[in-house]
């Protein structure tokens, strides 16, 4: 039996998001039907010859349904197929039949129809999901079966589509729920039979919520279990437990990565640690005058090795996806495959600095310092000195932004790329401290000077990075040319990245300067001053 | 766009409502939104499918409006497929549109229309006689279907309809005729089928349907014979003759592609 993309989705909406009765169990709609001399004998729609597994695929924190989206992977009758639902419209969006072997791990695997590529909700999909991967995280069994209630002349008057959901979460704690929905659908020119059951209903059925929000419930709930609380920030908080409750809702986030981050599901895990990471070294590097820093050398130590352990993987993921995006946009190119050897040798070298970093996250000496740096925040000593968090904020947030124009300034098109790089630091520095503090400043010139600041940082990391890959690739290709064996297309292949990159490097260096024209307009600096004054009168 | 296609032959007993019947169903079947109606008043069709052969006000109340015509349609056991029942007063038809004094056309047009606009099929199950409402109905169709027994005095019956139909009535509707109830064991039978369909004639079905004991079966368990004995022989005859109803509609290009 051939089943079309429209019958399955045709299949699926309507469990979704239409009306239904719940009953507690199948018995009690069996007796129920019975009771009101509904046939006996069950018609099997032809399309649940053998029940229907589905699998809602989200990402980690259920990112999709966070926006309204649900990706269901639909296996029946041997054929999988992929449906995008738009929970605020309430319908299927796209259907697509799915060939690959389990599901898809990221979007860009998953081949829309060239008509809806720039269809709203694709494009939403792809923004939200970016490099995380899709993952499984509920799964639901799912039979139906359709019932007749006929007249006198037996003729149906009445069906009763019947859905039994077997639920499954496939995170954390597996549990299981029974569900089983009735839907009625009247024949046309018997009205009066569907207005007496939906009557009969009131009393037989527990009402039930659309299946749809139900299921968004659920995935609010994994999201949740795996979500961290963030800080309250008040401007008046004493600034040294203002940072310890920074630093704690930094060190959670990086604590729920970690389990990813283990697994290996994909890159953005360890991106986030190391995000999280960096934000605890720069938190504690920026309000050193306001935390007992005596005690702090040890974490400080731990971090720094922590950070020096996830860079080179860290690096070596960013090789991959520079190679394999370069693969994607050039697939029609003859020599892409020949950049296999070059992932390869990538992916040798991160198996090994992985294997490091693996071996020393489960070590107990990982266990041990983060637990001391646990204990450090819940009871660690704070400074006493009576300075608010709104003035240490708008005090560090004018040094760096000084430090920022005064560097900044020196800079043009030909300058060193070592220049460029130290500037990145003072960025970094700048963009994290608009983001910790912001909730303190919620005005509309503080949103803009920190979308400038992102805008920036994005500018010379790009930069930095192709510094860096470019190279990193030489390198690569000196291993490549030692080994021997390499074809000439890889180095080739090599040829064409690095003259992308080149390209690119320079576009970067042109933009660097429109964008620090912005940052660094007269309302900035005045913005900034007025920042610290209103703070420190 | 809505196709209406119409069965009809002066002759009774010819298999009309049968092929009405199993060529609904079949059009339904490939996912096209049908709509059958029994303009028979005997509503053998309506039986076929389980449905009173009655309609609220009769056809007076139809066409004076007070009963909407949407509103007699009754849903088959079917998944898109519906029946507009036949009724006796479908008997009168032809006074009831003279009382009105309009052109009987003009007054099928306006009550058919709206509602035959929400299917993409329509099948109409002719009565055996060629009233005025008949005419009118058959001018609305885009292709009539004149069933017929391969016999010689049938085909000579078909011969002087497609005569007084296109000379006397001025109906041009495209039609095509179906061989039905054909026995192989009759030598007559057996040479009439053969000799059009060598002759290539377009006005033939390729498909023609044979005596079955199955066919008959229908009145019994008063269904579409697919429904019962999908893989019956005469199911896929049905089946056969709808794609070749749904070929009478292609344009030139997409028959070219589809061939």
């Amino acid at each position: 039996m051939v089943i079309g993309n429209a019958e399955i989705a045709s299949l699926i909406s309507p469990l979704l998001f239409d009306d239904s009765y719940r009953f507690s169990d199948v018995e009690t709609l069996d007796r129920f039907l019975m009771g009101n001399s509904v046939n006996a004998d069950a018609e099997q729609p032809e399309i649940s010859g053998s029940p229907l597994s589905c699998v809602v695929l989200d990402s980690f924190r259920a990112k999709l349904q966070d926006k309204k989206l649900l990706l269901l992977g639909v296996t029946c009758a041997r054929r999988r197929y992929l449906v995008l639902l738009d929970l605020k419209s309430r319908r299927a969006v796209q259907t697509l039949l799915w060939a690959g072997a389990g599901w898809p791990k990221y979007y860009w695997e998953i081949a829309f129809p060239d008509s809806s590529v720039n269809s709203r909700c694709v494009l939403k999909l792809k923004k939200i999901l970016g490099f995380w991967a899709i993952q499984p995280r509920l799964t639901m069994s799912l039979t139906i079966s359709v019932r007749n209630q006929r007249d006198k002349r037996a003729k149906t008057v009445l069906k009763y589509k019947i859905f039994n959901v077997l639920e499954e979460f496939v995170d954390g704690l597996v549990t299981t729920e029974k569900s089983t929905f009735l839907q009625l659908e009247g024949v046309r020119g018997f009205d009066q039979a569907l207005q007496k059951a939906h009557k009969k209903m009131v009393t037989a059925a527990i009402p039930a919520r659309v299946f749809a929000d139900e299921l968004a419930e659920r995935l609010q709930q994994i999201a949740a279990g795996e979500s961290v609380e963030q800080p309250q920030l008040d401007p008046a908080e004493r600034a040294g437990e203002a940072i310890i409750s920074l630093l704690s809702a930094a060190t959670s986030e990086m604590l729920a990565h970690t389990s990813g981050l283990l697994q290996d599901i994909d890159t953005e895990f360890l991106h986030q640690y190391r995000v999280n990471l960096r934000k605890i070294r720069s938190l504690l590097k920026e309000s050193r005058s306001v935390i007992d820093t005596a005690s702090l050398q040890p974490h400080l130590a731990f971090f720094k090795r922590l950070s020096a352990l996830t860079t080179p993987v860290r690096d070596y993921d960013v090789h991959l996806l520079m190679v394999d995006d370069w693969s994607r946009r050039h697939h029609e190119h003859a020599l892409v495959n020949q950049l296999q050897p070059l992932k390869q040798l990538i992916e040798g070298k991160r198996k090994k600095s992985w294997n490091t970093l693996v071996r020393f996250l489960s070590s107990e000496e990982y266990q041990h310092a983060m637990t001391a740096w646990q204990r450090y925040l819940s009871t660690g000593s704070r400074s006493e000195k009576p300075i608010t968090v709104r003035e240490l904020a708008a005090r560090r947030i004018q040094k760096c932004y000084k430090d920022l124009l005064s560097d900044g300034r020196k800079l043009d098109k030909a300058s060193p790329d070592e220049a460029f790089h130290d500037l990145r630091l003072d960025m970094k520095r700048l963009r994290y401290l608009l983001e910790y503090f912001a909730p303190i400043f919620p005005t509309r010139d503080y949103a803009l000077i920190f979308k400038q600041a992102r805008t920036l940082q994005s500018v010379l990391g790009d930069f930095h990075d192709i510094t860096v890959q470019k190279s990193v690739l030489m390198h690569y290709a000196d291993e490549l040319q030692e080994r021997g064996s390499t074809a000439p297309g890889t180095f080739v292949c090599l040829g064409f990245l690095l003259q992308e990159m080149g390209g690119n490097h320079h576009s970067l260096r042109d933009q660097f300067h429109d964008v620090f024209c912005l940052i660094s307009a007269e309302e900035n600096v005045h913005f900034v001053n007025e920042l610290h004054k209103k703070a420190n009168p | 766009m809505t196709k209406v296609i119409s069965l009809f032959n002066i002759k009774g007993g010819v298999g009309k409502t049968t092929t009405t019947v199993n060529l609904a169903y079949a059009s339904a079947k490939a996912g096209f939104k049908t709509l059958l109606w029994d303009m028979d008043p005997q509503g053998a069709a309506s039986f076929y499918f389980r449905i009173n052969n009655k309609v609220k006000g009769g056809f007076d109340g139809i066409l004076n409006g007070t009963h909407a015509i949407a509103d007699q349609v009754k849903g088959s056991d079917f998944p898109d497929l519906d029946i507009l029942p036949a009724d006796m007063s479908y008997r009168h038809m032809d006074r009831e549109l003279d009382e009105v004094g309009k052109s009987p056309l003009k007054q099928m047009k306006k009550l058919l229309q709206p509602l035959f606009d929400e299917y993409d099929y329509v099948f109409v199950d002719c009565p055996p006689h060629l009233s005025e409402a008949v005419a009118a109905v058959i001018i609305l169709s885009d292709l009539l279907i004149i069933p017929t027994i391969p016999t010689v005095l049938s085909m000579r019956t078909v011969k002087q309809l497609r005569k007084f139909i296109s000379k006397e009535q001025k109906i041009n509707t495209p039609f095509r005729i179906l061989f039905s109830q054909v026995d192989s064991r009759r030598k007559m039978h057996k040479e009439m089928v053969a000799y059009f369909l060598e002759k290539k004639s377009k006005a033939i079905c390729v498909n023609n349907v044979p005596v079955m004991s199955d066919i008959e079966k229908m009145g019994l368990v008063r269904a579409p014979i697919a429904s019962f004995a999908p893989t019956h022989r005469a199911a896929k005859i049905y089946e056969g003759l709808f794609l070749e109803v749904v070929d009478c509609f292609l344009d030139k290009k997409l028959k070219s592609i589809a061939n």
